[in-house]
């Protein structure tokens, strides 16, 4: 299963690398864009419309609305992931753990987990789950609601999230930890089983704080 | 004359593995696919290093709970639906069977661990495995 979700990365990778400009040593925006021709003060002007992440409403471990607006302001690594997964949950969750530790202090950085399973993982399961993970506080939410929203969210990150009998556990979805900036832009996707793949994520969180700091 | 040096080097070296027992080429092969089959199957939770991981898996690596053999041997098929107790912590989350498992899997399997992390140094032997397997399986039928 997992597999077939990375061949489909690797096809979709050189799609939206093609999209990046690396001009001071900024992260690419990853996604369409589009390029939009405004009048301003008599003036035909030309812009790029990079894609954002659009607007969304759950609820999280602690029954508590979250929304595009809990991110505000922030940067935010989103992934997508079901408790009761035997394959590659445990392995995003180890990862994510890490990403979480190293930037607990951060109050730019937060995390957000979807479950695909919202009947089994109820705020209350996924309150229960977090606490045993060492998770405390509101920097990492994890986000319960209806399951067509959740797939369509998943969408909206660029990564799969559905049903598939063929898959253990009856659900499909990808490994992927998604890096977005403060402007809702994506900047980065990340293999989120591996090591290697959350030492990147950590790194390239560090090269966006910097891009803030710069400003 | 360099030639024959090194032949003479390399000859003890052949027969000395030429003469490894058959029971160290036994507890080798045991290790080795215990090691790949815990790698695949249960190192996403309890973690290559056997630590497990906070307060969701419980580790397996330096855990009192290896005293219990049989049982372990039991739960890596059929997997666990109670709470269970390791080093001292309560484990409420359920461990999924492993069906697909066979009688020596489950023995290279539990050779690597207790090689590894339980002081052993001899292997699980898949009769040993088969024995502990079948009581379990009729006292889970009961």
């Amino acid at each position: 299963m997992y597999s077939v979700l990375k061949s489909t990365l690797f096809f979709a990778i050189p799609v939206l690398l093609s999209a990046c400009s690396s001009t001071d040593n900024r992260l690419p925006i990853l996604g369409e864009r589009d390029v939009i021709t405004k009048e301003v003060n008599g003036k035909t002007v030309t812009d790029t419309s990079y894609y954002q992440i659009p607007a969304f409403q759950f609820t999280n471990q602690d029954s508590l609305p979250v929304t595009d607006k809990t991110f505000e302001g922030k940067i935010y690594v989103a992934d997508f992931f079901f408790i009761t997964c035997p394959t590659i949950c445990p392995k995003m969750k180890t990862q994510m753990k890490r990403v979480y530790d190293q930037f607990k202090s951060n109050p730019d950085v937060m995390l957000l987990s979807y479950t695909i399973d919202p009947r089994h993982d109820t705020p209350a399961v996924l309150k229960e789950f977090a606490k045993n993970l060492g998770v405390t506080g509101p920097q990492w939410q994890f986000a319960t609601g209806r399951k067509e929203d959740i797939f369509k969210t998943g969408k909206s990150y660029m990564v799969v999230a559905q049903e598939d009998a063929g898959a253990p556990g009856g659900l499909l979805h990808s490994g992927h930890f998604v890096l977005v900036d403060k402007e809702k832009h994506v900047r980065g996707m990340y293999d989120g089983t591996t090591e290697e793949g959350a030492d990147k994520l950590m790194a390239d969180i560090d090269r966006l704080l910097a891009e803030y700091k710069k400003q | 004359m360099r030639r024959v040096s090194i032949c003479l080097l390399a000859f003890p070296l052949f027969f000395q593995t030429g003469c490894q027992s058959q029971d160290e080429l036994k507890q080798e092969k045991y290790f080795v696919e215990g090691y790949q089959l815990y790698t695949e199957h249960c190192a996403n939770c309890h973690q290559t290093d056997g630590k497990g991981l906070e307060a969701l898996y419980p580790p397996i690596n330096g855990s009192d709970y290896l005293k219990n053999k049989e049982k372990i041997i039991c739960l890596i098929r059929y997997g666990q639906n109670e709470p269970i107790l390791v080093n001292g912590r309560r484990f409420n989350r359920p461990m999924p069977a492993n069906a697909q498992l066979t009688d020596i899997d489950v023995a290279e399997i539990t050779t690597y661990i207790y090689n590894k992390w339980g002081d052993e140094k001899v292997i699980t032997d898949v009769k040993e495995a088969s024995k502990a397997l079948d009581l379990c399986r009729t006292q889970l039928q009961k």
